[in-house]
Parts: C-alpha cells; structure tokens; sequence
C-alpha cells in the first residue's frame, strides 16, 4: 500500500482529464471521409421496403434494398461511400433528433414530410430547391407541395425531395361477403364507388356478428389517425379549414355528426369494441378476418403477401379449411352531398445541414441518385407507393382495379391534415384522448370535440403569442 | 515508531482508496451525477434541435397550467397509493409466513417470488397483456365462466389503473420478501422467547416483537417501493399505449417520455417534469425517514 505513483492532485488531474476525453470523445463529429479518402454519406430510412422480388434473395429484409441502392450508387460514384442504417418506427421520432442534439445527425433522411417538417422548423435542414431544378414538372404537384415549407424569410423553400407517397382509400376482405351471398351489397368490381352511405351501413350491418366487427380501427395514439379522420371527412368536417392552420376545425356540426356516428357504430358492433385502446393490432384482425374494412394504402397486397408468409391470415368465412381474403379497395362513402376527400401522404428525402461542402455535396449526390427516375421507380414497386416522379409511369399495370382507383383519386380533393404546419404533431397527439373518452361514453361526441378545440386553441395561443415577440415564430411554433 | 508508521500509512490508504472507487465512481458520475445535474440545469433552458437560450422557470409556470400533466401526477399518486401499501402488507405477510418453514420450503418461495424480477418487466407486461386480453384473456375467461362477466380490463378508465397496479405488484413482491425474510433472521429469538414466557401469543409477538423490529427492513421496502412506483413507465408503454384510456393511466415518467420523443421533441420541458418528480421523492422520502426511521424501542 505504500509508494502510490500519483498524489491526490494527481489523481484528480487524471481522473479530469479521462472525464474530458470521454466526453469530448462522445461529441467528436463524425469523420468526412474514410481512411481511403472517400466522402463518408451516412443515409438513414425507414423500413418502408421488405422484399422485392425482381431482386431475388439480394432483399429479403428491411434494410437490404437500401444497401442494394448504395451500393449501385458506389460503383457510380468510387469517390463516395454510402452507410445506410433503417430505423424502426419506434425509433425513427426519437433517434433522429437525440442524433441532432448529440451533433451527429444523419447526412440523409427518408421519412414521412409530417415528421421532417419538424426539422425544417427547427433549421437544421439544408434547402433542396437546387435538386429540383428543371426538373420540377416531372415530380408529382401534391406531393411537391406538401414538400415546400416557408424559409426564413417566409418565401416557400423545398425542404425534402419527393420520393413516393401512398392516398388513403378503403379496403375490404371482399371475401367476407360473397362467402355468405352478400356480395351485391358491395360496389362493383368494375365501379369501385359506393352508391350511397345507406348502401355503406347496408353492407356493414350484414356481415356484423359476434365473430366479425367490421370496421378495423385505431385511437389508441395520434398514429394512424387519418384512419379514424376519414369518417369525419365522409360527415364533410375538417381538421382545418381553408389552410388556416392557427384554428381547428374539427368541432362543428359535421363534425359532432361523424363522431356520433362512430360512438353509434361501435355500440351496433361495427367497430372492435376495444377501439379506445387499439393500436396496430387492428391489422391483424384483418388477416384473421375478424374486421373486413379498413382505410388503407394500395400497398395492402403487398401486406397481404408478407402476412401470407408470416402465416398470419387465417381468415375463413365458410368453415372450409381455406383462407378467404380478396383485398378490394372503394373510394371511401360520404355522406349525401359530401365530396370524397382523401388524405395523401408523402415520403422525402432530407439533407442536414453540412458543415463541409464537400459531404455537402456528396449527401446532394446521393439524393439526386436516390430521387432519378429509376431509383422512384424501384423504391415504388417495392412498397407499391405512389411514384414521386411521373416519368416513372404505371407501376400498377398488373393491378387494373388499382389503376382505376388511382385515377378516381386524383380527381378527390386533397385532406389537409396540417401535416406540414409547425404545430401538427402538437395539434395531432391531443385528439385520441378526446375520441377515446367519447367512445368510453365519458364525454359526448358535442363535449370531446370541443375538448379537443380548446385544448388544442391553447396550443395555437402560445404559437400567437411567440409570434408577437416573446420568442421567434419558429422556435416557439414547434412545442 | 508505530505510532509514525501509522500516520504515514493512513494519508496513503486513504489516497489509494479513491482507486478503489473508480470502478463505481466513474459510471455513477458519467451517467447518474452529470445527467441529473444536466437534466436539472436544462429545464431552465429552451432546448431547440439547432439552438439553446436560458427561459429561467417559463417551463415550470407552463407546469401549473399543464392538465395532463396534472393527471398524470394524480395517476401516479394512485399507483403509489394502490401497489406501495399492498406490496408491503402482502411481502411482510409472505415473509412471515415463509420464515418459520425453514430449509428448503424458504428458499423455494424465495426463489419463486424473486422470478418475476429477474425475467424483466418487459417479459411480465406481455404476459399480463394477454391475461388481460378482452377476447382471449384468461381473465376474462374465469371471469366470463364462474360470473358471467367479460371486462375489457385495460380499455375502461375505471378499471384500467388498477389492473396496471395489480402488474406492478406482481413483479414488485420479490425483492421486499427477501429483506423481509434477511430482517427476520436477525431478530434475537431470545426477544420471542421472553414475550413467549410472558403469555404472549403468536400474534401479539408478531405485533409487538417482530414488526418494530422489522422497522428498518420496512423503512427500506417503502422508500425503495415509493421511487419504483412513481418511475412506472413500461406498463404504461406495453400495456395501454399512450396512457389511455382517455389519460386514465398516463404516468409522470411516461408523460416525460412522451414530451420529449414525439415530434415536438421537447426535451427542457421533460426536464422540468423530471425535476419536479425528483423534489417530489426526495421530500417523499424524508418524510418517510422521518417518521419510520427513529430508533426502535420495545415496550
């Protein structure tokens, strides 16, 4: 014990210094390039693509066809090295921003405009307009716009390229009907419009039972809340009205109607009872043919596919011993004298901002690369997405009643959700606690709506107030 | 020259001694002590993703107002009033059944009551989410076959705290009985042998003998139990997604983790929560210090 090297002073120094160099270890920027010279471009996406079959085993899970595109852009471009990383969806709002604050964020992000608008908000975005140039005709209007966000200086700056989006229609277990002769009280294979919301109740309450609730549904959280929000678009209600983002809308007679409706509608059995706590288990009730109705993407085939392999449906109306399931997608009803209004949702592609202009170019590259006409259209394919690109052409050519629901879509006024306003998530996450309490039958549909608006009114207050000079519109905007 | 060896040896021990800590020392101050002080400090900041500026206390006058917030604190009171109690009546009880059977029969129950801490609150909040299932729950189907009775346990504000409780206690049990049972090993049998000579029966001598002795045992089994239940968080996120229904299970620590990992990305005002939780424990367990921690005295 005698004749320790270090005295007290010592010991304190190198402990200090041991701390600094761990946590200046821990905040150290990434490298630009690697040890061979090569830019280092860090991409991080969703898992929004799961197989491609026209690349055989080389994607058979999230993550692989991203590492296929960088890899094809690395041969392009041997000055640059690509490192993909996929983020569940769990991970995706929480990894990202702590990435920011650590001062590590990714070069390059794919994911939902309604999520990186928050980035844009915040400033740490790069401006994209330059990728756009001259090429702008050929990236789809709707998603462009929801792409474009005001700049600091209030003029429209495009913040995330467009890569692909899905629009919401309403897909049916057709297979539930006709397995009990009920298949005229559906639209036509041909006309995928419902005649009329009788005909839609019709239908809902000839296959209700106590085996089959309809309607799949979810409000346990604000995600996939525009599942829920068609219901209110079919009862003519907006969340907000005339783009006038510093009011919600949602709590007027139309809207009052629509969650009357869908109280009444659980009671009659037409939606899971659990709805007040459901979350994405409604899907799975789908496949085992427990609901037969949900708002959906086009892409639900391709979800049928995997659900196939995974060995989840086991749907069987009939008793026979085989699966029933025919995905069949309406336009969804409205109520008489209510247009069909239908959310469209876009996938970007995001730069952060770029200290050296040499990764900065790099990370620009390899959006252009990833937003070209053949990468949209593989990335399309892949997750059976709307293409951001229209030189990417039909991709559902083998799917007829596809293609004819995407041009009945088209002529559909666009839902504004908000998605891209400052305040979304703010506004959005503060509904379910409202509709659940409405369905719980602790608050009537008249008091949760209007529940909802003032809560959500004292959110826009502290944006107004911010505006008149206590802090800067956009930093306060974002709580 | 013993007494000059001892001076110069002490001051060098005592030195080395600081080694000695490292191990524990470095982790505790890397991620206990710098993230509470950081977690402290930023609640009086406006944390943006691109910028930092100092807001004094807006965050926790924004508090006062927050009626979630004060749901959540009013949720997390009645996890505390719900699991704290039950687990220290049901571990002692346990314990004091347990004890006098000896050998093997304790360390089976020890071992079995222990279980649930070791397979991880995760494991347990899946299980329990099928037991509680509305359709193909084993609740419901004892409840649908003796009574007739089908809940959607976790679906209704009124019983979805409860049934949350009830997961918490059962995870919560293990680790009181074992410093139940340690504690009881430690008590004189002497004591018992006396109050037994003096005509007391086995009640009276749990009574007067066994439970002041076990004072510091329960002291601890409270204060420990009373943090764990105020940082409920995993049942919350497995079991009723968001707090819900309806709010009626929305916790302190989830409501911080909601503020702060959802798109509003709202870090300081997590903080400020946080901060308010701490103040709240360490008042909460001085009080308990206070009352359960003066000296025992046998009457």
């Amino acid at each position: 014990m005698t004749g320790w090297p270090l005295t007290r002073r010592g010991w304190l120094a190198t402990t200090g210094a041991l701390g600094l160099a761990a946590v200046s270890g821990c905040s150290r920027p990434r490298p630009v390039r690697d040890s061979s010279g090569r830019v280092i471009v860090e991409y991080w996406h969703q898992p929004m693509v799961v197989q491609v079959p026209e690349l055989g085993d080389e994607v058979k899970e999230v993550g692989d066809f991203e590492r296929f595109l960088a890899r094809r852009f690395m041969a392009q471009n041997p000055d640059i090295v690509v490192r993909t990383q996929c983020l569940n969806w769990e991970d995706l709002p929480r990894k990202v921003p702590i990435s920011v604050l650590g001062g590590r964020p990714p070069d390059v992000l794919m994911d939902y405009v309604g999520r990186t608008s928050g980035f844009w908000y915040q400033g740490v975005l790069e401006p994209l307009d330059e990728l756009v140039g001259g090429i702008e005709e050929d990236f789809q209007p709707r998603m462009l716009e929801a792409s474009r966000l005001p700049g600091p200086d209030g003029s429209p700056q495009l913040h995330a390229v467009p890569l692909c989006g899905w629009v919401q229609v309403l897909a049916l277990n057709r297979a539930c009907w006709d397995a009990q002769g009920l298949g005229h009280l559906l639209p036509g294979r041909e006309d995928p419009r419902w005649g009329s919301w009788d005909q839609f109740e019709a239908a809902l309450e000839a296959v209700s039972s106590p085996e089959v609730t309809p309607l799949g549904m979810q409000c346990a959280s604000e995600q996939g809340d525009y599942r829920v929000l068609q219901y209110f678009w079919a009862f003519g209600a907006e969340v907000y009205s005339g783009r006038d983002y510093s009011r919600v809308a949602l709590n007027s007679p139309e809207g009052v109607a629509a969650l009357e409706w869908l109280v009444e509608a659980r009671r009659k059995g037409w939606i899971q009872p659990n709805v007040a706590t459901a979350g994405y288990g409604f899907y799975d009730m789908f496949w085992r043919g427990r609901t037969v109705a949900i708002p959906s993407g086009v892409s639900m085939r391709r979800a049928y596919e995997n659900a196939l392999r995974d060995g989840k449906v086991t749907a069987d109306f009939n008793g026979d011993g085989t699966i029933d399931m025919e995905i069949f997608y309406t336009l969804p009803p409205t109520r008489p004298g209510v247009a069909t209004t239908l959310p469209v949702s876009t996938n970007g592609l995001v730069v952060f901002r770029q200290q050296d202009p040499d990764r900065r170019a790099a990370a620009m590259r390899f959006v252009e690369f990833l937003t070209s006409t053949e990468t949209v259209g593989q990335y399309s394919r892949a997750s059976q997405m709307l293409p951001g690109r229209k030189s990417v052409g039909q991709i559902f050519a083998n799917q007829p009643d596809v293609t004819r629901m995407l041009e009945l879509a088209a002529g559909c006024p666009v839902a504004d959700m908000g998605a891209t306003s400052p305040s979304y998530y703010d506004i959005r996450k503060r509904l379910p606690p409202y509709l659940q309490a409405a369905f719980l039958g602790l608050k009537s549909p008249g008091e949760a709506l209007a529940g909802f608006e003032r809560e959500a009114e004292g959110v826009l207050r502290g944006q107004v107030v911010a505006e008149a000079g206590v802090s800067t519109p956009q930093r306060e905007s974002i709580r | 020259m013993s007494s000059v060896a001892i001076e110069t040896t002490v001051p060098r021990f005592r030195r080395g001694g600081w080694i000695f800590l490292l191990p524990a020392g470095v982790p505790f101050v890397a991620f206990v002590l710098w993230p509470l002080i950081h977690g402290v400090a930023l609640g009086f900041f406006d944390v943006q993703l691109s910028e930092t500026r100092f807001i004094g206390f807006d965050n926790y006058r924004r508090l006062l107002d927050d009626e979630t917030f004060w749901a959540a604190v009013g949720n997390t009171c009645g996890f505390v009033v719900l699991v704290v109690p039950t687990v220290w009546v049901l571990s002692l009880g346990i314990s004091a059944l347990v004890y006098p059977m000896g050998g093997f029969a304790r360390s089976f129950f020890r071992f079995a009551f222990y279980i649930p801490v070791v397979a991880g609150g995760v494991c347990l909040a899946m299980v329990w989410m099928w037991i509680f299932d509305q359709q193909y729950g084993l609740l419901n189907y004892v409840t649908g076959t003796v009574l007739g009775v089908e809940v959607d346990w976790l679906g209704r504000t009124d019983t979805a705290l409860a049934s949350l409780a009830v997961v918490v206690i059962s995870w919560s049990l293990g680790q009181p009985i074992i410093i139940f049972l340690a504690a009881l090993g430690g008590i004189p049998p002497e004591l018992h042998e006396a109050a037994r000579i003096d005509g007391a029966g086995p009640l009276r001598r749990f009574w007067h003998v066994t439970l002041p002795l076990l004072r510091p045992a329960s002291l601890f089994v409270l204060v420990t139990q009373t943090i764990g239940v105020f940082q409920v968080f995993v049942v919350v996120l497995l079991l009723t997604v968001n707090g819900g229904p309806a709010h009626s299970t929305r916790t302190i620590v989830y409501g911080m983790y909601e503020t702060a990992f959802t798109p509003m990305y709202d870090f300081d005002y997590a903080a400020a929560q946080g901060s308010v939780l701490l103040v709240a424990l360490g008042a909460i367990a001085i009080v308990q210090f206070r009352l359960l921690g003066r000296r025992t005295r046998l009457d």
